[in-house]
């Protein structure tokens, strides 16, 4: 009976307390869609609001042909002081940049004037440049940070694909480590045609300078704080009377290659074992690398792919983007007992297995590679070495460099290493490779 | 005075020569003012005099360095040295370096024996079709199991039996039309037809050049970079292709020998010059891949030397062009 009663007491109370909780959760229900009512209000007032005060800063800027006066790339770009200082992509106006006979660069104001431009000032390394209009008559954005917290809100404002202004919102994902420099990781919609206008934060501050994209919904934003750098430069003078050549874009490639290589030849290589050598894999930490295994019993041979690369470059122009550096290992072994048709499956492999990264390039970026192929005693195993470099035409300091080696003394067995480095001067070549051969260890 | 028939075998490749000569005396040697014009360092300019005087045969050496010499008529082979003037019977054979005279007298039937072919001389007859006949054939089973291990087993590219028969057989066909465009020169030069020869000669040199080929691009991957061992591949191709072009050219003309070398230089030298224009214009073709030289095929390792590290480095300032090639 007590239990009984007990019990019916217990329902009550148990009933009570579901009418109570019924209730409490339709008042948290209610508060809650109010709340989300009043910040989706606030949310697209925002942009609104952003978007009316600051697109009249906010340009399309293209790449000309001189010949044809047609635009052969388009960017955005936003003011930065009120006398006419824009501030876009450096890729946007490369041409211009480097082949100043072909292109000029136009920019075209939110009423729709267009005027000519000149570019003032460029950072190669973080993709920024700086050009100044006659007639500027928006308002200038002021400059903010990108230390913002994982999540906070973005806006992006730029001229996708021509398609006129646009603003588009996005969250911060903080910065991005594997990549040359710190880059902000967005959820930013960046299409082509943004690269260049301002990303903004809530404030309506500049945080960064929209780059590139990633993917489905991810992109990159260069951090406002290479864009102070420059400015600060080039309100200091900048560059005087100098136009901006392909002599100074080589000096600042120079710079950042000597400071990323300084840094990467003093550090610990990461090794592991691969194909019966212990070969360096990743290099530092801004490398990935993928494994791929392989067996093509077609051809009687089996084949493990390891490849580390730094998954960032430098754009230089259209068909030219430098500062690759990326190491492959192919591990070969033949199923069949004879030699001869393993070495010349091998050769096969070694000559045509691997498409060259940097394939845009054109005759008017580079010469042709010159190699020389050289029997090299490395970790005490005798290798086949074939060396090739070509010089840039207009960077008559930088070479793109590509190494492929093999090993010998096993009839079964053999490991092709490639080595592909974008951009570096021939001391930076050699003392990479000597490097590289001396890290290679024979065993486990 | 009388007609004197005269069988020079010069001993050089060429067919046996048949002269019939009415004169006082018959000069022979080095000197082009000679009756019988024989190219040899071994024979003197004016080396030996042959006469028929009432019907009788004589010789007389004019003095010559080297000497004459008298083939003994019994199977001996035995040889006397001509000095002064002795007498010769009809079929006597005389040598002076390597050149064989044989003479006869005015009665010896010429004009049958021209007709028949150099290989009809020698004993047995049809050594040579035999010889030729074993070098196409051999010549077939080398290029059968060459496409065999090359595409069947190492590109484990299935190639039908009947390609591989066609491939041999377009390149007898080749060299059927090489040696036909020769046998033709031949005859214009009014020589014996040799397109046997000409057709064996061609057989020998491709494979030779093909195997030197092969150890020339081994020997230069060792010692050279690549554009020293193009340099060299060529100067010794050219050399070799000069060589073929003399030996067909001695085989199809009455050319002299030194006009003949002058003559397979300068082709070659043109078609050199030539190769070199097309390389030089290919050096500008753009190719954006690097070209790997590499042959792994199994060398006998050991024995090539290998460098140190040290040395490899040193050695990349090679493929670094000059820094001015695009500056300002």
């Amino acid at each position: 009976m007590y239990c009984a009663e007990t019990s019916g007491q217990y329902r009550l109370l148990w009933l009570t307390r579901r009418w109570l909780r019924m209730a409490a959760a339709a008042v948290v229900f209610l508060a809650a869609l109010a709340a989300s009512e009043l910040r989706a209000e606030s949310r697209s007032s925002l942009a609104e609001n952003l978007f009316r005060q600051y697109s009249s800063g906010i340009y399309q800027v293209q790449a000309v042909s001189t010949q044809s006066d047609k635009k052969n790339a388009i960017g955005s770009g936003f003011q930065i002081s009120s006398d006419g200082y824009l501030v876009t992509n450096y890729h946007v106006v490369s041409g211009a940049v480097f082949f100043p006979s072909l292109y000029h660069i136009r920019t075209i104001r939110n009423d729709g004037e267009e005027q000519s431009a000149n570019i003032v000032h460029v950072d190669v390394v973080h993709d920024l440049a700086i050009v100044k209009v006659d007639h500027p008559q928006g308002v200038a954005l002021t400059l903010g940070t990108s230390d913002l917290e994982r999540g906070s809100k973005l806006f992006a404002i730029g001229n996708p694909m021509d398609f006129g202004m646009t603003i588009v919102e996005g969250l911060s994902n903080g910065y991005m480590d594997k990549a040359l420099y710190r880059k902000v990781l967005t959820s930013l919609a960046l299409n082509p045609g943004m690269s260049g206008g301002p990303t903004l934060d809530e404030s309506g501050k500049v945080v960064g300078v929209n780059v590139s994209t990633a993917g489905n919904a991810l992109s990159f934003v260069v951090p406002v704080e290479f864009l102070r750098k420059l400015w600060l430069e080039v309100q200091k003078g900048g560059l005087g009377k100098d136009p901006v050549s392909p002599l100074r874009v080589q000096e600042q490639l120079l710079g950042q290659e000597r400071e990323y290589y300084h840094g990467l030849l003093a550090g610990r290589w990461e090794r592991q074992t691969f194909g019966g050598f212990q070969v360096p894999t990743a290099l530092s930490g801004e490398f990935t690398c993928w494994g791929e295994p392989q067996d093509r019993p077609e051809n009687w041979l089996t084949d493990q792919y390891l490849d580390c690369r730094l998954k960032d470059d430098i754009f230089i122009s259209p068909s030219i983007s430098t500062h690759q550096v990326n190491v492959n290992y192919s591990w070969l072994r033949s199923r069949s007992r004879d030699p001869q048709r393993f070495y010349a499956l091998a050769e096969k492999e070694m000559r045509h297995g691997y498409r060259f990264d940097m394939d845009e390039t054109t005759e008017s970026d580079v010469e042709n590679f010159q190699c020389r192929t050289d029997l090299v005693k490395v970790a005490n195993k005798p290798f086949w070495v074939s060396t090739c470099a070509r010089p840039y035409k207009l960077l008559p300091l930088l070479y793109d460099i590509n190494v492929r080696m093999a090993s010998l003394g096993a009839p079964q067995s053999m490991l092709v290493a490639e080595v592909t480095l974008g951009g570096v001067t021939r001391e930076t070549a050699k003392s990479f490779m000597d490097k590289f051969y001396r890290e290679i260890r024979w065993g486990k | 005075m009388g007609k004197i028939v005269l069988e020079i075998d010069r001993h050089v490749g060429l067919p046996v020569e048949y002269r019939v000569l009415e004169l006082d005396c018959i000069r022979i040697g080095r000197a082009f003012d000679n009756d019988v014009i024989v190219s040899d360092p071994f024979v003197d300019a004016r080396h030996l005099c042959i006469r028929s005087v009432g019907g009788a045969l004589e010789c007389e050496d004019l003095g010559s360095v080297n000497g004459t010499f008298l083939a003994d008529r019994s199977a001996t082979g035995a040889r006397t040295r001509v000095t002064g003037i002795i007498p010769l019977a009809s079929g006597d054979t005389i040598s002076l370096g390597k050149t064989v005279l044989r003479v006869w007298d005015g009665g010896h039937p010429v004009e049958p024996a021209r007709r028949l072919p150099d290989a009809g001389r020698h004993e047995p007859g049809g050594v040579r079709q035999a010889l030729g006949w074993q070098m196409f054939l051999s010549l077939l089973l080398f290029y059968a199991v060459f496409y065999f291990v090359y595409y069947r087993e190492a590109s484990k590219q299935e190639i039908p039996v009947v390609l591989i028969l066609a491939q041999e057989t377009s390149f007898l066909i080749v060299v059927a039309v090489w040696s036909g465009i020769w046998a033709l020169i031949t005859r214009f030069s009014r020589r014996q037809h040799m397109m046997a020869r000409h057709f064996l000669f061609s057989c020998q040199w491709s494979v030779l050049l093909y195997v030197l080929g092969l150890v020339l691009k081994y020997v230069f991957f060792m010692i050279c970079n690549q554009a020293t061992g193009t340099v060299l591949s060529f100067l010794i191709f050219g050399l070799a292709g000069s060589w073929v072009l003399d030996v067909h050219m001695a085989m199809a003309t009455n050319l002299p020998v030194v006009r003949r070398r002058l003559l397979t230089g300068g082709i070659t030298c043109a078609l050199l010059v030539l190769a070199g224009l097309f390389q030089y214009g290919a050096r500008y073709e753009f190719d954006s891949e690097p070209k790997h030289y590499i042959n792994l095929a199994p060398l006998p390792e050991r024995m090539i030397p290998t460098i140190p590290v040290t040395e490899e480095i040193r050695r990349l300032d090679d493929i670094f062009q000059k820094e001015s090639a695009g500056g300002n």
